[in-house]
Order: structure tokens, then C-alpha cells, then sequence
């Protein structure tokens, strides 16, 4: 998807989470190791090793407290850990790690949601419940294969585990969920009576926005390897090599454009005529 | 745009419950015809039109099929098109993994090599410094010729200490030689004249000798302290013959039992008298002819007796008979030839030694000389020597074994040494 | 530094929204810079509505730093980019039920507005820091996107022209004639002002016939005139001659009336739904906050008329409030922010 080619200066005894970010790079670019020679967009290395001349490199970091060696141009880092590390780091951080999950989820922001609901019929406050055991719906049970319906449109979601947190965040509702879940996922903090956290954010329309756009955040920041890669290409200053054959794909893609939105054909009708066709 | 496939109609039915029916496909609707208007225009149009029409409604929903068709087609093809690149795209993402993992590798593999550059250099580096001590020790033939330099070196050194102790004896007779001159008080000596004949040829050195093979100085020592100092004390004055530093009558002295060192040996004797022991530095026979009749507590000597000649022997034990008061003790060590691995290693090596004595030998001539007591004390077997014997339990050929390496043991690697003890009878 | 100011462009309409951006272009300049404008052109049918934003993304732009100022300008790719929000598409958001929006409950339209708000978080998201004209439009932020906004007010135009005089025996009010700004409320309200007040509405708009109808109606020929526009120097003496300012807009986003008041020392008139002025105009300190009827704004002109002193005292304050505005401190603030 990207016209990156990285190049791969670490090698054995690296964490997990090297690894992992390590995949996820080379799922969207060109990865090769660098004994292979050749132009690198930028190399990939630890905060030990030295960079060669002119090289732009990215330097891996897995402690906050680690300071940032001068050579490098951003900084990849776990998304545990980004925020810590984003604090004090003077280069531009890119959380990658784990796998996508939920990548069809597009984020419905309370007020759209407001008015989904309203165009369906839905009334009542529409508290959903996610946890181990399924999903209910103001107290009554959701099948299975409705989940993502009720994550995207209820006012309120309160999670009771990872997965309901990750799939309701990626959908942007506002969560609630107990400290651990909180922690895993990187959820901002309401408070540990999970009840009284959603009363209070139904009751307050400003709160809830500000709520779900942060949990949203939160779900970007650790699943969206896509937006982070592309983050990547931005800071290294790649532009795709023939924009406009792609018609402005790449601008469309970093605004989470969904694939069947109307502006993508309009942007590409607007260099039809531009293009040559043989 | 649609909303995302979450959000729709169908989805919230099943949500709550209230199943929705499919939204029923909108059929085209006709537009309305424009009135006609009044103008020539319009009019021609119109009649065209009523010409056209029937032709028209015939051919149209053909043509219309055929299109239909086609576009359906086209939407097929896009269809698996698009199947085909999804597919494509996550077999190249699924082999992310796998990209990520060889880089890995090829990195690691890299830094293999270059950690095994460096340790080339460094290994290049340890040679070029053996080399360049090769050619310290050994210049022009390097490493490979250091051993055989050292050698050489070594016989050197040695060559050099025989010279030195040449040098030594020469001065020590010119000492005596002059100390001799001078108790004539008479005319400045000439000096003594230089050996004639062949090249002066240092003595064996006996004391480097010793030092080599004897042992562990403080360990002989030692066992000998364990050994005599029970036995000899209280039988003063203890005569030691081959003192050696005194090392024997110091802890004899400690005991409360004085004595006398005999050795020949003037450095040795100088040391063992800035002990503050009494050193007669002549040989056993001489001292003992000195010495007064039943004077004597105890003769004691240590691997003496098979240095000298039989002769020297017996008047040796005969003399020390003669000394001893009633009761005084004559013990001699001496190694022990009945254990065979004494005979192949110890004494053998000695050039020293005049013969084995045995034991019995040993006792009898103690015995015939006038020794009322005589017993012998064996010690040092060669364990280390010493064939595995076998649990004779497991059977008869066990206990054969067994016996037959048991007897090996004593005949071949025997007590090592053995001391007679004789006793002086009443006069 | 370089600046570059960014908005959109409705060809052959000057209004309020263009001002600013002019004036913030010449405030830059003031204070040393190199400043410029650069406008786009923008659609606001939901069919077209990504167009203009798309084209801003896709826009070099070669500067130290970038202000976005209203929907679609804020789209503008920049690593340094500060936002001062004048107002987001509001058809999209807080007037999506008015009848001008063209967003109802089909399922096309949601999505439409769920894409523009998921845009509009990130375009704004991007920026270093995101400053709103008033509080009115940061609540507006905040409840549709999520996002902080922190509210900079900045000087009316006319500010350094507006002086204070006499406190006369009429209320002023310089306005669009649209519905929102509603001018029919103090024509409303003036047939229930029993004092020797008159009213002047100047300004233009689609509700001219309207308002000329009404003062017919309500006999108010002699008690409220309609001049139509008045160009900037007799603006500025009625401002300075008058009692006291009526301004109650619906909702506003921030108020140039009620500070162009303030500067010459009059005290405004407004009512409880007025948006932006209500974050100037206290209740009994600069003015009268009413409850929007032509009765609670002919009651509050009466107690202006009845009391001429107060009204100076209150005007007065809103004067020293108004002051501490200045051009310089703006473009401080702006600039600090994108660091």
C-alpha cells in the first residue's frame, strides 16, 4: 500500500513487540534487511546501534525513560507505550504493534449516533453491556451476529472485557469499563463505579463527545497499523510515486475515507479527463 | 454513500428483534411526456416521434437486455477482479511474517560474520604477538625453534653453575690452603698449583639433587619429626649423621634432648649452626672414633647407611655399639629394596646409593655386631601403585584375583622404606 | 515569518467571516510578518461537501505556518497548522434540523454526516493547537467532535474608529436583516416602549420588506427608522450617540455589535439565546440579558431610557472589557500556539 522500502538493522534476542511492529511494517512496505544494500526510505534500528552516513533511521523504543538518540527521525515505539514516550521524545512517535482488529469499524460519534438512532426508531437511552458472556441491549440479550450494531450505536457502551472494549472503541462509542480492561486497551479513566460513569455521560452530551472520540483514539492508536504507517511516510516526507493514478487515494485514505464513499469517484472523475488512456 | 453495513435497516432489526423485510426493488418510473406545444417545431418533433415510436418499442427492451447484460457481466468480472487482488493482498500480508523473520536472520547472520572478523583479527593479533615472542626467545627460527633455544639456554645455565661451583671449590681449597699456610705463620704460599691433566670436573651435586627428587622439604621434615622425635627423645645426646640444617635436632632440642649434628657438608653445617646447634663437620666413622665409649644416647641416621661401602658399614654399626651407652638407640632409615617399585624408582636413581640392604640384611648385621634389640619399622607402602583388588564375595574367581593382587601389592609396591631400631644392651 | 491565513471563498459576498480574515492578514503584517491570504471556493450541497476539503488537502502550502479559519480551510495539510474556528458547516451539526440543512434521517445523508464528522475530527485533530472565536463555537466543538477548542476574541472592526458621546435619546442596531439576527424583535419590542426612545435598525437583507411591513403595522413610522446601509463613518457616530445597543441574534457565534458597542461606551441589549454575546454582555454590569420576548426588550429599553447614568456606568464597563482586546495580543497568541 506503500511505496516504502525499510530496512531491518536489528536481529535476534528483540522483544515480542519489535517483532510485532517489525510485521506490521512489513505487511504494508517493502521490508529487506540491510546487508542487502540499496535505498532505504529509512532503517529500523536500536537505540545502541550507530546509523551509517546519511542514513535516515527509526530507532525502536521500548522504555519511556530512554532518551532519544539524535540520529533518529522518529521514533517506533509499542502502543503501551506511546504515550509516555510521545511526552518527552523531540521526533514524531509511531505506535505499531499488534494485528488490526475490527478493521471495517468506521467511528459513529454520539451525535451521529443521536440521529441514527432516531431514523431507526430507537428511543431509551440505549446503555449496551459487552462482556464474556454476550452483549445485552438496555438489559435485553443481542445475538451474536448484531454486536457490532449495538457498539455502534448505542449512547453508552459498558465493557466488561478486552474484546467488547476494542470493538466498541473501534466503532468510537463512548466506554466504560473497569480499571484492568481500562489499562489494556488505553481507555481514558471515569472512575471505577461503571454505573454512575454512564449515568453521568448520558446526562451530559459534551462529555460523552469528548469521551468517544478519545476512545477512538485510544483503539487508532494501538490497531490502526494502516494510519500509523502512513503517519510514517508523512514524517520520512514519501509521497506515492504516481498520485494521480491513484486519484488522491492516499489524501481520502488518511481521512478514513471508506471505500464506497462518493467523494472517491468524484476525485477520481476529476482526472479522467487528465489521464490518457491507451 | 452508505452508511456502513453495521448501521442499516436490517442490522438494528436484528438488533432488536424486529425483523425487517427487504426494501422492494424501485421500478423505474416513467416520466410524464411534455405537452406538445403549438409551434412548427415542436409539431415535427412530435409526428417524428409517433413515426418512430412503434419501431422503437420494439428494438428498445432488446437493446436495453443487451446492455443489461453486458454491464452485469462487466460487474461480474470487477467482482472476481477485485476477489483476486484481496486474495493477493493477503497472501503478501500473510508473508509479512515471514519477510520480517528473514531479515532477521540475514541481519543475525551478519553479525556473526562480522563478530568472527573480529575475532580473526583478534586471534591474528594473539598470533603476531607469539610470533614476536617466538623472535625474542628465538630470533630468525621463531616460535618453533623457542623450545629448543630454551634448551639451550638450560644447559647453559647449568654449564654456568658447574663452573661457578668449580669456582666455588677451587677457592674454598685455596681458603684452606691458605688458612693452612697461615697456622705455619711461614713465607707467603704460592699459590696452589692449578690441577694438572684433565679439565676440573665439579663433584655430583648432591644438594640440587636433593632438591629435585627428595620431596617437599617441609613434608620430609616433617614425617621424620613424627616419626623420631618420640622415639629419640629423652635418649640424649642424640648424634645426628647427615644432619643436613639441623632441622631434626632443633625439634629433638625443643623436646628437651640435646644432641650433636654430624655433616660433612660446610654450607649446610654453617646453617644448621646459626641455629645454635653443636656441628661436627667430618663423617659418622670419624666422629664416632672420637667419641668417648657409652657416651652416646642415640645414633640417628637417615638414608646414610646405603651410601657407603660395606666396610665403612660395619664399622659404622661396630663403632655405634661401641658409643652407645647401655640402652642407647641405633636407628638407622634406610629405603626398603623387598618393595620391587623401590628398586625400579628410588633407589636407582640415586647414583649415590652402594647397595640395597636389605632388611633382614640390615637387622642381621645389627644383631651381629652386638645389638641386643633389634626390630625394623616399615613405612611408606606405594598405595598409589597399588593393584584394585576385588570383592571376593562375588565368587571363586573373584577371590582368586583378589589374593593374586593382594600379594602383587606387597611384593611390587610395598613400605617404600624402613628404619631398624637396635638397642644397646647392658654393658 | 511567513503566514499563510486560510478560509473559504464565497465569490462576490464580503461579509463578517471575510473581514476577520483580512484583518487577521493585516494584523500579521503589522506585527512584522509576511502574510497572505488564500481562499477556496466551497460547496455546501451534500454532494458535493468532501470536494472543497479534498482540494484543500491536496493544497503545497510553502509557509512557517498556517491559520485555518472556517470550514473547508481547516482541511490544510501543514506541520504547522493553527486553527482559529470561526464555525464548522453548521448544517452538518447544530442546525442540521433547520430548514436550510439539506441532512435529514435518509441513510445517504447519515453517512454523510458521519463521514464529515469523522474528517472533521481528524483535520482538526492535526493541528498544533485549535483556537474557536468564542466559547459558542468551542461548545459546538466539543459536542459534535470531541475536540478542545480554547476561545481568543479578538477586536471589532471599526475598534480603533468607535469613540464614546452622548447618550441620546435612541437605540441602535447595526445588522444583517436575516432571520437569525432577528431584527423583528426589536421592531416587535418597540410598540411596547412607552418612553421617548426611538430605535434605528441599519443594515440590509432579506428582510427588508418584512421589517418596512411591521413598522407599517405597528404605526412605528416616527419611533423606528430603517436607513438601509450606512457606511462606515455614520456607523461609527451613531455607535457614539446613542443610548444604548440592541443585539439578539439567535445563537451567535460571537457578536461584532455587542463589541462594537462596548467601544463606544454604550450597553447592549440582548436575550438569553443570543450565543457568542452573552459571553460579553453581563446582566445589570454591561447590559440586560431579557428573555428574548418584544416585552422583556421593550422592558429593558425602558430601564436604560429611565435611568441615563446607569446606562453610562454599564456602558462604560463594557467599554473598559471591550479595550483589553487588541490585534497584536491575537497574533502573539496565533503564533505561540504553532511552535
Amino acid at each position: 500500500m506503500s511505496d516504502l522500502r525499510i530496512g531491518i538493522a536489528v536481529h535476534a534476542g528483540l522483544s515480542d513487540e519489535l517483532h510485532d511492529a517489525l510485521v506490521r511494517i512489513a505487511e504494508r512496505c517493502d521490508v529487506a534487511p540491510v546487508s542487502d544494500g540499496g535505498r532505504f526510505d529509512a532503517v529500523v534500528r536500536t537505540a545502541e546501534s550507530t546509523p551509517a552516513h546519511g542514513e535516515r533511521a527509526l530507532v525502536w523504543l521500548d522504555d519511556p525513560e530512554a532518551p532519544v538518540p539524535a540520529w533518529a527521525s522518529a521514533v517506533l515505539t509499542a502502543p503501551r507505550t506511546a504515550d509516555a514516550v510521545a511526552a518527552t521524545a523531540p521526533v514524531p512517535v509511531v505506535p505499531l504493534g499488534p494485528a488490526p482488529r475490527h478493521p471495517s469499524a468506521r467511528p459513529l460519534a454520539p451525535f451521529t449516533r443521536d440521529r441514527v438512532r432516531r431514523a431507526r426508531g430507537l428511543t431509551g437511552p440505549s446503555v449496551a453491556h459487552g462482556g464474556p458472556d454476550g452483549w445485552t441491549w438496555d438489559g435485553a440479550d443481542v445475538p451474536d451476529d448484531a454486536v457490532a450494531t449495538a457498539a455502534a450505536l448505542a449512547s453508552v457502551v459498558v465493557a466488561h472485557d478486552e474484546p467488547a472494549a476494542v470493538l466498541a472503541a473501534a466503532w468510537a462509542a463512548p466506554v466504560v469499563a473497569p480499571a484492568d480492561v481500562r489499562a489494556e486497551v488505553g481507555l481514558p479513566d471515569v472512575g471505577d463505579d461503571l454505573e454512575a460513569a454512564a449515568e453521568s455521560l448520558l446526562a451530559d452530551a459534551v462529555a460523552r463527545a469528548r469521551h468517544a472520540r478519545a476512545c477512538r483514539a485510544a483503539y487508532e492508536r494501538t490497531y490502526d497499523a494502516d494510519g500509523a504507517v502512513r503517519t510514517l511516510a508523512t514524517v520520512l516526507g514519501v509521497r506515492p510515486s504516481s498520485p494521480w493514478r491513484t486519484g488522491y487515494a492516499d489524501a481520502l485514505d488518511g481521512l478514513g475515507t471508506p471505500a464506497g464513499s462518493n467523494v472517491r469517484a468524484r476525485a477520481h472523475d476529476a482526472l479522467r479527463s487528465l489521464r490518457s488512456h491507451r | 454513500m452508505t452508511l456502513p453495513p453495521e448501521v442499516s435497516t436490517q442490522a438494528v432489526g436484528v438488533l432488536t428483534g424486529t425483523p425487517v423485510p427487504p426494501e422492494p426493488v424501485q421500478q423505474p418510473v416513467d416520466r410524464p411526456q411534455p405537452a406538445p406545444a403549438a409551434d412548427a417545431r415542436t409539431r415535427v418533433k412530435s409526428s417524428v416521434k409517433r413515426a418512430v415510436k412503434p419501431v422503437y418499442d420494439r428494438v428498445a427492451p432488446r437493446l436495453f437486455a443487451v446492455v443489461v447484460r453486458r454491464a452485469e457481466q462487466l460487474e461480474r468480472e470487477l467482482a472476481a477482479a477485485n476477489a483476486r487482488l484481496d486474495a493477493l493482498e493477503g497472501r503478501t500480508a500473510a508473508g509479512a511474517p515471514d519477510r520480517v523473520n528473514l531479515a532477521l536472520l540475514v541481519e543475525q547472520v551478519r553479525a556473526n560474520s562480522i563478530n568472527q572478523t573480529l575475532l580473526k583479527a583478534e586471534f591474528a593479533d594473539v598470533l603476531r604477538r607469539f610470533d614476536e615472542l617466538g623472535m625474542a626467545i628465538a630470533p630468525a627460527t621463531g616460535i618453533d625453534g623457542a623450545a629448543v633455544r630454551l634448551a639451550e639456554q638450560r644447559e647453559q645455565i647449568s654449564s654456568l653453575d658447574r663452573r661457578l661451583r668449580v669456582l666455588d671449590s677451587r677457592v674454598n681449597a685455596q681458603a684452606a690452603a691458605v688458612q693452612a699456610r697461615t697456622d705455619d705463620a711461614q713465607a707467603p704460599a704460592a699459590p696452589a698449583p692449578a690441577a694438572t691433566g684433565a679439565e676440573p670436573v665439579p663433584g655430583f651435586d648432591y644438594v640440587g639433587f636433593e632438591r629435585r627428587f627428595r620431596g617437599a622439604p617441609d613434608e620430609v621434615l616433617r614425617i621424620q619429626r613424627e616419626r623420631y622425635v618420640p622415639l629419640l627423645a629423652g635418649h640424649g645426646p642424640v648424634v645426628d649423621i647427615g644432619c643436613g640444617r639441623g632441622e631434626l635436632l632443633t625439634a629433638l632440642a625443643e623436646a628437651g634432648t640435646d644432641g650433636v649434628g654430624v655433616e660433612p657438608e660446610p654450607g649446610m653445617a654453617a646453617e644448621a649452626r646459626a641455629r645454635g646447634l653443636t656441628i661436627a663437620e667430618t663423617d659418622a666413622v670419624a666422629f664416632l672414633r672420637d667419641a668417648e665409649p657409652g657416651s652416646l644416647g642415640a645414633i640417628f641416621s637417615a638414608h646414610v647407611v646405603e651410601h657407603v661401602e660395606l666396610d665403612y658399614l660395619l664399622e659404622f654399626i661396630h663403632l655405634a655399639v661401641s658409643r652407645l651407652r647401655p640402652g642407647g638407640l641405633f636407628v638407622a632409615e634406610t629405603p626398603n629394596p623387598a618393595s620391587l617399585i623401590v628398586l625400579g624408582n628410588s633407589y636407582i636413581l640415586d647414583p649415590t646409593h652402594v647397595r640395597p640392604l636389605h632388611p633382614s640384611l640390615l637387622a642381621f648385621l645389627c644383631e651381629n655386631a652386638g645389638f641386643r634389640d633389634v626390630r625394623l619399622n616399615f613405612y611408606s607402602p606405594a598405595e598409589g601403585y597399588h593393584l584394585p583388588t576385588v570383592d571376593p564375595e562375588l565368587g571363586e574367581v573373584a577371590a582368586a584375583v583378589s589374593t593374586g593382587f593382594g600379594r602383587l601389592n606387597d611384593v611390587l609396591f610395598g613400605a617404600q622404606e624402613y628404619t631398624v631400631v637396635a638397642t644397646r644392651g647392658p654393658a | 515569518m511567513d503566514v499563510i491565513v486560510c478560509g473559504a471563498q464565497v465569490p462576490f459576498v464580503r461579509g463578517g467571516a471575510e473581514l476577520h480574515m483580512d484583518n487577521i492578514v493585516k494584523a500579521m503584517q503589522e506585527a512584522g510578518h509576511r502574510a497572505e491570504l488564500v481562499h477556496l471556493p466551497t460547496a455546501w450541497e451534500k454532494d458535493r461537501l468532501f470536494d472543497a476539503p479534498l482540494a484543500w488537502r491536496m493544497l503545497p502550502l510553502d509557509a512557517d505556518v498556517v491559520i485555518s479559519t472556517n470550514f473547508p480551510s481547516y482541511y490544510a495539510r501543514h506541520p504547522r497548522k493553527v486553527v482559529w474556528l470561526f464555525h464548522q458547516h453548521r448544517g452538518a451539526y447544530d442546525a442540521i434540523d433547520a430548514p436550510w440543512s439539506d441532512l435529514g434521517l435518509d441513510d445517504d445523508a447519515l453517512e454523510v454526516q458521519r463521514q464529515l464528522t469523522e474528517w472533521d475530527t481528524r483535520a482538526l485533530g492535526e493541528a498544533r493547537h485549535v483556537f474557536t472565536t468564542s466559547h459558542v463555537v468551542a461548545d459546538r466543538l466539543a459536542r459534535y467532535n470531541g475536540l478542545e477548542g480554547e476561545a481568543l476574541y479578538h477586536p471589532p472592526p471599526l475598534a480603533e474608529r468607535l469613540h464614546t458621546g452622548e447618550m441620546g435619546d435612541y437605540v441602535f442596531t447595526p445588522t444583517r436583516l436575516e432571520t437569525n439576527k432577528r431584527p423583528d424583535l426589536i421592531v416587535d419590542a418597540m410598540s411596547h416602549v412607552s418612553s421617548p426612545v426611538r430605535a434605528v435598525v441599519a443594515g440590509r437583507g432579506s428582510m427588508t420588506a418584512d421589517l418596512a411591513a411591521r413598522v407599517e403595522r405597528g404605526g412605528l413610522g416616527d419611533r423606528v427608522s430603517l436607513p438601509g446601509f450606512v457606511p462606515d463613518d455614520d456607523l461609527v457616530e451613531q455607535y457614539a450617540g446613542a443610548l444604548g445597543v440592541i443585539y439578539a441574534p439567535f445563537d451567535e457565534d460571537y457578536g461584532y455589535v455587542t463589541l462594537q458597542a462596548f467601544l463606544a461606551g454604550k450597553p447592549v441589549i440582548t436575550s438569553h439565546d443570543a450565543g457568542g454575546v452573552l459571553e460579553w454582555v453581563e446582566d445589570g454590569v454591561t447590559g440586560y440579558v431579557t428573555d428574548g420576548t418584544p416585552e422583556g426588550v421593550a422592558d429593558a429599553v425602558e430601564r436604560l431610557a429611565a435611568d441615563r447614568e446607569n446606562a453610562r456606568a454599564m456602558g462604560e464597563e463594557g467599554r473598559r472589557r471591550a479595550s483589553e482586546l487588541s490585534w497584536p495580543a491575537v497574533v502573539e497568541r496565533l503564533l505561540s500556539a504553532s511552535a
